[in-house]
């Protein structure tokens, strides 16, 4: 229960599902951030290792989730198009678009509070 | 022009090289170093490739006709400058596509990015358009004494529109020994002054390349990226940002963002279109065509 009050805490203002907010230990979770009006919604997502994270385009005009780090890049992603990627390495990730580089946007990935103390 | 004699011109002339640089880098004696007489070349520009949007649901066949149309000119241009996104997401088969509709055209054709030509890097672009030798894909080339450079600014992905230090210093040695009288001509995709920052209609560094060419008495830049016809003038330099053949933007400031204008498709062909540039003992004319 404790576990899923944490998960439920690193959705804040995200429209997840009861269901991924309840799955059983070790499961993956999932997020989700919108490119909207030329921003990242939300523009700090902090998640646990092994979630899965989609990006969904909102706007009529092209991005790109790029990494600064180049750990991930989702490339041209046109109106309404989504990409979704495992995040496992924990840190945090700092990412631009490419056509917009005032769309900025930071990924916390943090250690699944399953894994603490069993490291 | 035929299609493999256009292919073996795109080696040439991509990011801008003219089409008067040879395989080895030689200038050919198409005219340069000529006496100013007249010169006249058509600006085509943000073709989108891949769109598919309700802004314009066919762009591969508004820039056919926009070909079609400059190929039924009377007189054909010296040259046909397309000044950046050639393609909507850098796809290999979005510049396939391009090619094929460019390559129907009878004017010799000089290309440069935009970002939508280099998104996640520039190796697409390069390997459709080739690069220029010994750049980074900035070059200048000369014809009927007038100075043309095609300038970059969109290989910066964190800050954009930017030239960088390296593309500046190339600058003003390009232009340290000509004549101030020599008629210059720039391109390039995102325009080259603050146009509408807010929006990131502007090239941060692109006041330290204004500087460089501020001393020439006629100075014409062209961009595209705004999708919409601007003119500016700053002292002896004119800019003009160019309609798109893909689909219209909102003017600056009319809406709280940029992007692709959904309009009825008679209003749409108007917003489109080509333009014309003749340069005539120095004067520049410039005249605008819309696909309506």
């Amino acid at each position: 229960m404790l576990q899923s009050s944490a998960i439920a805490l690193a959705m804040t203002a995200l429209a997840i599902p009861a269901s991924a907010a309840s799955t059983a230990p070790r499961a993956a979770s999932s997020a989700t951030i919108h490119m909207h009006d030329f921003a990242f919604v939300p523009k700090t997502l902090t998640i646990d290792a092994g979630t899965r994270v989609t990006i969904v385009n909102d706007d009529d005009e092209a991005h790109t989730a790029t990494a600064i780090d180049a750990s991930f890049d989702t490339a041209g992603l046109d109106a309404h198009e989504t990409w979704s990627h495992v995040f496992d390495r924990i840190g945090s990730f700092a990412y631009y678009c490419e056509l917009h580089p005032s769309m900025k946007g930071v990924i916390i990935v943090r250690t699944h509070p399953a894994s603490k103390g069993h490291s | 022009m035929n299609r493999s004699r256009f292919l073996e011109h795109v080696g040439w002339t991509g990011t801008g090289i003219a089409f008067t640089i040879g395989a080895a880098g030689s200038m050919s004696p198409m005219s340069a170093g000529a006496k100013p007489q007249s010169i006249g070349f058509v600006q085509i520009s943000d073709s989108h490739i891949g769109f598919h949007q309700p802004a314009n649901d066919d762009v591969a066949a508004t820039l056919s006709e926009t070909v079609d149309r400059i190929n039924a000119m009377p007189v054909q241009p010296t040259f046909v400058v397309h000044t950046g996104d050639v393609t909507h997401l850098s796809k290999p088969a979005q510049f396939d596509d391009a090619k094929q509709i460019l390559g129907r055209l009878r004017a010799p054709l000089v290309v440069m990015p935009g970002e939508h030509d280099v998104i996640g890097g520039t190796e697409a672009y390069f390997a459709a358009f080739g690069k220029a030798k010994g750049t980074g894909g900035w070059s200048s080339f000369d014809s009927d004494g007038v100075h043309f450079i095609s300038l970059v600014n969109v290989f910066n992905f964190e800050k954009m529109g930017l030239l960088g230090t390296e593309q500046l210093d190339w600058l003003e040695r390009d232009l340290r020994d000509r004549k101030r009288d020599t008629p210059i001509v720039v391109f390039g995709h995102v325009p080259l002054y603050a146009l509408y920052p807010q929006w990131g209609w502007t090239t941060e560094d692109g006041a330290k390349a204004l500087a460089y060419l501020a001393r020439f008495d006629a100075v014409t830049v062209l961009n595209g990226h705004i999708h919409q016809v601007i003119s500016h003038t700053e002292g002896t330099i004119t800019f003009h940002t160019a309609n798109a053949t893909a689909y219209p933007q909102p003017a600056p400031g009319t809406a709280d963002k940029p992007g692709p204008l959904v309009v009825p498709k008679d209003r749409l062909l108007k917003m489109l279109g080509y333009r014309s540039v003749k340069l005539i003992s120095g004067e520049t004319k410039v005249d605008e065509s819309t696909l309506a």
